[in-house]
């Protein structure tokens, strides 16, 4: 089995698939405490449908690089799903469930009008579960994955202040000056760019997963904000690393692999919690 | 010349007002209870002087050394979020915000100016602490430490007690009076009256009827009456 | 002087012939450049993805593919096509290698059972079909796999 993982670590595909793949189950690890507390799950959930939506159609478009299309689609929505859902609260879920779904329905149905590779159901299950496109990725999709995943590193470790402050309360932010929609705007975008890029890693249904967990198992463990933002960036990598070699060894989907590794480490620090409780 | 100045104030939402014509000035060193029943519009005015909103009609001024944003706030209790994974530390850090400026990270004296107020509060012995693992009085402590951190001229504080037990509420009266000595002004949201009358020098009622005036004004015109 | 180098040039094709003939007949292990038959299903789904893709680095080499067997004859032009079909670890996205047996089947049309399990080794070539590029095995040999 070594050996056969020496081999396939030796192939450039391989070894492209496990560099992307670590920056990017970092990167959406980072925003998941954020996410979680600011009841923003439902956006990034909405977000992923609009994106396979827009997937469908650059496939129809046949563009050589789709996330060029799919980026500003998603952006944009991020921005109009942020404004929708502060106005009235459930207007706004409504507004969230009618775009995400719709955009999966008239994304599928046009790829269905209009596909243009043989394989329909095939291209569907990759967006969908991103099956195994983290490890075809072009030279192109690999360095602009490689530019979004430094870029959403840098602006995290800017703002961690700000993006804490923002997130812990709001009106306490506000009313001190900080120009708390400038950041919830600069937010939403991240989100939308973590969506495209995982999209790549484990397909739009299972985003979510991608983000939440990590940082929901990071929260039972840790009680600062810092160490949780730690421990959730590492537990991401480990699991996305665990999950992308499991795959490739044992023939399995990736992106469901990466995210059951990601269960499996949520249920275990839930496990350890309760075991410290039980000896304290 | 006065901290806060509000004139002929309309406040309301989307257009739909709550509140007509309020008139009153707050000058450095008072301590100015707003009480109210509820709906009566007290937190849309709080929200309106913390430039949360925007007043329908009329004007805001601050004066004295006193900017806009330059306000430390006390959130009510209900708004704090209740899983948020972050130390003592962080929280009352997280006050000095509008000093960061342009900086990316808190400077040392932003730091120092933290474990002050923490000690100021008596909450540095929690330092490490998780925040959601405190009681309900030791949350308030970091919060008004949090907001001191944000300012050393005016707190406005929302409901402070509603929530402690009495020995509790009788410690936090006691530490908003003796910031108020130290010399910060203190707006107060409240619905008890008669500790409003105790504490305040200054009593702002709205709803039906408006009174703006000192405590003894207001004990003067309505006597012991209940709100 | 020039009878020596007759008979040497004779006993030259004479070996040649026999050599011929003896590879023919044991037919020398082909040295496999990627065996795809022994990897995970993950790894076979990216590298045929890869290969069909930017087939340029596999051109020329030689691939070993494990799959199900397909045929198809095309009505217009008569020919035939056989493929080999390898199913991928989400069972949704499929890809087929067409091969050319090294021995022309004697039947095209029953060469296999439809669907029978195969090992297929043969050289990556590109062909040209009315100005469309595909890719196929040549000189393939084909191994049916014992049931399991």
């Amino acid at each position: 089995m070594i050996d056969m993982l020496n081999l396939y670590l030796s192939f450039p595909y391989v070894q492209r698939a496990i560099i992307v793949g670590v920056l990017i189950a970092l990167c959406s690890s980072l925003l998941g405490v954020t996410l979680v507390l600011k009841r923003f799950s439902y956006i990034g959930d909405g977000l992923s449908h609009v994106a396979f939506g827009a997937m469908a159609v650059a496939g129809i478009l046949r563009l050589s690089n789709d996330m060029l299309l799919v980026l500003p689609i998603t952006m944009i929505s991020a921005i109009l799903l942020l404004r929708s859902g502060r106005n009235t609260r459930i207007k706004g879920d409504a507004a969230i469930a009618m775009i995400s779904v719709g955009a999966l329905a008239v994304g599928y149905l046009l790829l269905n009008l209009f596909h243009t590779s043989g394989n329909l159901s095939g291209d569907v299950c990759t967006t969908l579960f991103g099956s195994m496109s983290i490890l075809t990725l072009r030279p192109a999709e690999v360095w602009l994955c490689l530019g979004l995943s430094i870029a959403v590193m840098i602006l995290f470790f800017v703002f961690y202040n700000r993006i804490f402050a923002v997130t812990f309360d709001e009106d306490f932010a506000r009313a001190t000056g900080t120009r708390a929609d400038a950041y919830n705007l600069l937010i939403a975008t991240v989100i939308a760019v973590i969506i495209v890029m995982a999209m790549n890693l484990v397909g739009s249904l299972l985003i979510s997963a991608l983000i939440i967990f990590p940082a929901m198992a990071a929260m039972r463990l840790f009680k600062s904000f810092r160490s949780v933002t730690i421990c959730s960036a590492v537990l991401s990598v480990c699991c996305a690393l665990a999950g992308l070699l499991i795959s490739i060894l044992a023939g399995t989907p990736v992106g469901s692999t990466i995210v059951a590794a990601d269960i499996a480490a949520f249920l275990a620090c839930c496990g350890v919690v309760k075991l410290q409780r039980r000896t304290v | 010349m006065a901290q806060l100045t509000c004139d002929h104030l309309r406040l309301g939402y989307e257009g739909r007002p709550v509140l007509e014509d309020l008139s009153f000035s707050v000058q450095a060193g008072d301590y100015l209870c707003i009480v109210g029943e509820n709906g009566s519009g007290k937190t849309t005015l709080m929200r309106t002087i913390l430039g949360l909103q925007k007043p329908l009609q009329g004007s805001i001024r601050f004066g004295d050394g006193l900017r806009e944003g330059g306000i430390g706030y006390l959130p009510q209790q209900t708004n704090v979020q209740k899983d948020f994974p972050a130390t003592v530390r962080e929280v009352v850090l997280s006050g000095c915000q509008a000093r960061l400026k342009n900086r990316p990270f808190y400077s040392r004296a932003d730091k120092k100016r933290a474990e002050e107020n923490m000690n100021k509060m008596g909450i540095s012995a929690f330092a490490k602490r998780c925040f959601r693992e405190l009681s309900g009085g030791q949350q308030q402590r970091v919060l008004l430490a949090r907001a001191l951190c944000a300012t050393e001229k005016l707190l406005f504080l929302d409901e402070p007690v509603s929530g402690l037990d009495p020995n509790v509420t009788a410690e936090m009266y006691a530490l908003i009076r003796s910031l108020n000595r130290e010399g910060v002004t203190i707006l107060m949201i409240s619905h008890d009256l008669a500790s409003a009358v105790r504490e305040a020098s200054h009593i702002l009622a709205v709803g039906d009827s408006v009174f703006y005036g000192t405590k003894e004004e207001w004990l003067a015109e309505k006597g012991g009456e209940r709100l | 002087m020039k009878k020596r180098f007759t008979v040497f040039l004779a006993l030259c094709l004479a070996l040649a012939s026999l050599s011929a003939a003896f590879a023919e007949t044991v037919s020398e292990p082909l040295q496999v450049d990627l065996d795809l038959s022994q990897m995970s299903g993950t790894i076979v789904y990216a590298e045929v993805y890869n290969l069909m893709y930017d087939p340029a680095p596999y051109l020329g080499k030689v691939l070993r593919i494990r799959g199900y067997y397909s045929f198809f004859r095309d009505p217009v032009t008569d020919s035939v096509y056989y493929a080999c079909v390898i199913p991928d670890a989400t069972a949704c996205c499929m890809q087929g290698i067409e091969f050319v047996p090294a021995e022309e089947p004697a039947d095209p049309d029953h060469y296999q059972e439809d669907s029978a399990d195969l090992t297929v080794t043969g050289r990556l070539e590109m062909y040209d079909d009315n100005g469309v590029s595909y890719l196929h095995l040549v000189n393939a040999d084909v191994q049916l796999n014992p049931e399991t």
